[in-house]
């Protein structure tokens, strides 16, 4: 299948690459400058515009891998979860491992406990100490209330939060100014069986705005191979956002609720989690003349997770600040601090999954600085930074970083950079208790107080050019080495005599015994062939080799030698193509490839995406293809042998965006 | 299927698999679909298409400098001045192309620094420049340039004429105070169709 599935599409690639090269060879159309020529001051402000293609120049001058992923991507995708979104940005690996489940990770180590990666909506973290992850069925927001999302791989920026060893993920919602009037959004489909919001915005006095919107969504089962179709599910979840724009001050006020039902399989048995949590999120920022600035902001979040089997409740209470001062032309210096409380409590069942102790508090207190230093008139800059943390659990820790800028035009940039980074342990890493009882024997898994933070140590480095006006292209590579990685030890037999009867007693402790080392590279090109067909894309290339520095038990699909080597995949390539026909048709795909996963037994895949749309006035109507090229496919196994792999099914659907404003 | 007017090679050798078999058949419908609608892309008529923003931005300055009025000087030609990254191709050079303000020919130039900019009457900069804003506005003083830019909080730091994207349109924001400090007189006319004139409203958002 995938020899011809690969001629196929080239095939395809080919055929359409021809007549574009057609166009591009004649000349550009003259007439439309002339008539813009002839129109008054009016009309001019009356022409709708088409997209322009992303500017790069700004991306030029951070030195670091970062990609913005903008709502127009997005909306030409084809997907219908931010999880899935996260396909269109380099270096990222998605893996959809059941309909409300997926593992995703930055540059490997990815499985569906991926704490290597800080995930923020709106600069909340919405990472789970629980097992260091993220639960992205509970990140379901309105696709098109997201602005932007900014994916940034590697210890990305001395500023952001712990655990952003591999990267940050930085979703960010529209500005309600930019929302405004009502909105409707419909989706019908064939896995995606509905998900629908409904929306208003208005303005309140000359400098504010807000935003109401209520969401809901609908999801068949997946395909499963022993037919157990467990993973139906539903979510409802409101909010709004306000916006208040008093002279150089920009004050943000949002807030969420959310409720639903999300399945998931323990062992091989589903449960279904009863979810539900809210979040209130409240930022100034203040600007100084002369271009400093100044942000205070503070969250409370609450998640509520219970299944049969265990569940969590957790409030999260989050201030920081940070300051960033222009101390004359060449230097910009940042600092700032952060503190967070994460109270919760865990519901398991005694003496067989727990989590110890099950009340308790996770906090964090940090601090950074950073200062930016440029020099030949702004064609270096040198950056250099460090964060200070202490946690629970965890304890205290340095995180360095060293960065160069070099810009020798707006054209092309180079950059390199040195960094450390940490990974706090998870509740489940010190506190958890696993223990299964037959007569005779008991087996369990125990958290390690004494577990370390993951350590890491990155060399970047990068470059960026804009050949011309319509190619512009982005490579990053990177050599990671990791010490202290999560791993299990070795077993401790014993004989135990509480409680009675005797029996056997076999340990097995969550440590940190695994190191190795990482690197790969991710080239993104973007090409505007002609001003209505432009094409994205990237590939990715990661290898990993890890080792065992002491005795280990391989248990399970996480921390062990073979699942850190073999659960990504080493190559991953997509393709976005969005043609913009005449009256308003759009025709878009995106194709996305990649390699096997050996350790979960996931074999390499490729599939697509396609979408006819219609936009004019006050709609956008569209219907899409999901996951075209088979009835289904594999994309992320738990490496558990019990538990079978989910097919991610082909999917359609229709959907209709009525907005009450004019069209954008 | 319609053979394509370009590369024999791709008559020849290139087709949609027909055979149909299980995973199959989705791609060949799609392989079909897509081909058909590249090609009636080519042959529809292109020119239905929206101008680009840069395009309406070059027809914008060209009007600006139709409505505003310079202090007097000395005769030259009319320079039109873009530092950094030009964003226009060639559609500003078009609208300029043998045309006069008030008996000075227009001319366009690119130049590199901001110190550069004798003779300009409008200064574009561009999105390169956002870095050393600070620096190029206060190089500039008072000298009596239209400065104009699509830099996100231009006119908040000094700028004369910032573009802003206003739901799929361009408009723009006028800071009267950095106009009135360089001698420009600006017609009602522009100030009637600005998106906002600063200071009397308030600019910025996240």
């Amino acid at each position: 299948m995938t020899n011809r599935g690969r001629n196929l599409l080239l095939q395809c690639v080919l055929l359409c690459v021809l007549p574009a090269s057609a166009q591009i060879a004649s000349t550009y159309p003259d007439q439309e400058v002339q008539n813009l020529k002839q129109m008054s001051l009016e009309q001019l402000s009356q022409i709708q515009v088409t997209t322009t293609a992303k500017e790069p120049v700004p991306q030029n001058r951070v030195a670091a891998a970062i990609y913005v992923i903008t709502s127009e991507d997005i909306r030409r995708s084809g997907v219908t979860s931010i999880a899935d979104a996260l396909r269109l940005a380099p270096g990222v690996e998605v893996g959809r491992f059941s309909s409300d489940y997926w593992a995703i990770s930055i540059r490997g180590l990815q499985n569906n406990f991926s704490q290597q990666v800080l995930v923020l909506i709106d600069g909340r973290s919405v990472y789970t100490p629980l097992f260091a992850g993220v639960y992205w069925d509970i990140q379901d927001m309105p696709l098109e209330d997201v602005e932007r999302i900014e994916v940034v791989r590697g210890p990305g920026a001395t500023i952001w939060g712990p655990n952003a060893v591999n990267g940050v993920i930085n979703i960010i919602t529209k500005n309600s100014a930019d929302t405004q009037g009502a909105m409707v959004s419909a989706l019908g489909g064939t896995v995606d069986r509905t998900i629908d919001t409904v929306q208003y915005g208005g303005k309140i006095g000359a400098d504010a705005s807000y935003r109401v919107y209520a969401h809901g969504l609908f999801r068949e089962n997946e395909y499963h191979a022993n037919h157990q179709d467990f993973d139906q599910w539903h979510q409802e979840r409101g909010g709004f956002r306000t916006d208040w724009n008093p002279q150089n001050n920009s004050i943000l006020f949002e807030g969420d609720i959310y409720g639903g039902v999300s399945p998931h399989l323990v062992g091989n048995s589903p449960q279904d989690d009863d979810v539900s949590g809210g979040d209130l999120l409240a930022r100034w920022r203040h600007h100084f003349q002369g271009g400093s600035d100044f942000y205070l902001q503070g969250y409370f979040d609450r998640t509520i997770r219970i299944g049969p089997a265990f569940g969590e409740t957790r409030n999260t209470i989050d201030i920081d600040f940070l300051h960033h001062i222009k101390f004359g032309r060449h230097n910009d210096v940042s600092w700032g601090g952060e503190a967070r409380w994460s109270p919760y409590r865990f519901i398991g069942i005694p003496n067989a999954i727990e989590i110890l102790p099950n009340v308790a508090t996770n906090y964090l207190y940090s601090a950074f600085a950073q200062d930016e230093l440029d020099f030949f008139q702004n064609r270096l800059a040198v950056t250099i930074g460090s964060k200070f943390e202490d946690t629970s659990p965890g304890g205290f820790d340095a995180q360095p970083s060293l960065r160069v800028l070099w810009a020798p035009n707006e054209k092309r940039s180079y950059w390199a950079s040195v960094s450390r980074a940490v990974s706090t342990p998870s509740t489940l890493e010190t506190g958890y208790l696993l223990r299964g009882v037959t007569p005779g024997l008991t087996i369990q898994v125990l958290g390690n107080p004494n577990f370390q933070n993951e350590t890491m140590l990155a060399y970047e480095a990068g470059y960026r050019q804009l050949f011309s006006k319509k190619f512009y292209v982005d490579v990053a590579a990177f050599h990671n080495t990791y010490g202290s990685l999560q791993s299990f030890g070795a077993e401790q037999i014993s004989v135990a005599t509480t409680p009675p009867p005797p029996h056997l007693l076999v340990s097995i402790p969550y440590t940190n015994q695994i190191g190795g080392w990482a690197n790969g590279v991710e080239i993104a090109p973007s090409f505007q062939a002609t001003h209505w067909w432009r094409l994205t894309g990237s590939y990715s290339y990661l290898g990993i080799n890890t080792y065992a520095n002491g005795a280990t038990s391989d248990i399970s699909a996480t921390g062990s030698v073979s699942t850190y080597d073999h659960s990504t995949p080493q190559h991953t390539v997509e393709v976005q193509s969005t043609i913009n026909l005449p009256k308003g048709f759009e025709f878009d795909q995106f194709y996305w490839y990649a390699s096997s996963l050996p350790a979960q037994k996931v074999p390499a895949y490729q599939t697509m995406n396609v979408r006819f749309g219609w936009k004019i006035a006050h709609w956008d109507l569209s219907i899409d293809g999901q996951n075209l090229f088979q009835p289904y496919h594999y994309e992320w196994g738990t490496g558990d042998p019990t538990q079978q792999l989910i097919g991610i099914k082909r999917a359609a659907y229709a959907k209709v965006v009525w907005t009450s404003t004019a069209a954008k | 299927m319609r053979s394509l007017p370009t590369s024999s090679a791709a008559r020849g050798q290139v087709r949609c698999p027909r055979r149909l078999r299980f995973g199959i058949p989705a791609d060949t419908l799609f392989c079909h679909l897509l081909v058909l609608l590249v090609v009636l892309v080519t042959v529809v008529d292109a020119h239905a298409q929206k101008p680009t923003a840069s395009e309406v931005e070059a027809a914008y300055v060209y009007n600006f400098a139709k409505y505003v009025r310079w202090p007097p000087h000395n005769a030259g030609n009319f320079d039109i001045c873009i530092l950094g990254n030009d964003p226009f191709g060639n559609a500003l050079d078009q609208i300029a192309h043998g045309e006069q303000i008030d008996g000075e020919p227009l001319a366009i130039r690119r130049i590199r620094s901001a110190s550069d900019t004798l003779g300009c009457r409008i200064l574009f900069l561009g999105s390169s420049e956002s870095k050393r804003l600070e620096q190029d506005i206060t190089l500039l003083g008072t000298r009596p340039i239209l400065t104009v830019s699509d830099i996100n909080d231009f006119a908040r730091q000094g700028g004369t004429i910032q573009f802003v994207n206003d739901n799929g349109r361009v408009r723009f924001v006028i800071n009267r105070s950095a106009a009135e400090k360089c001698g420009l007189a600006l017609s009602s006319e522009l100030l009637k169709v600005a998106k906002l004139v600063l200071p009397d409203n308030r600019l910025g958002r996240e």
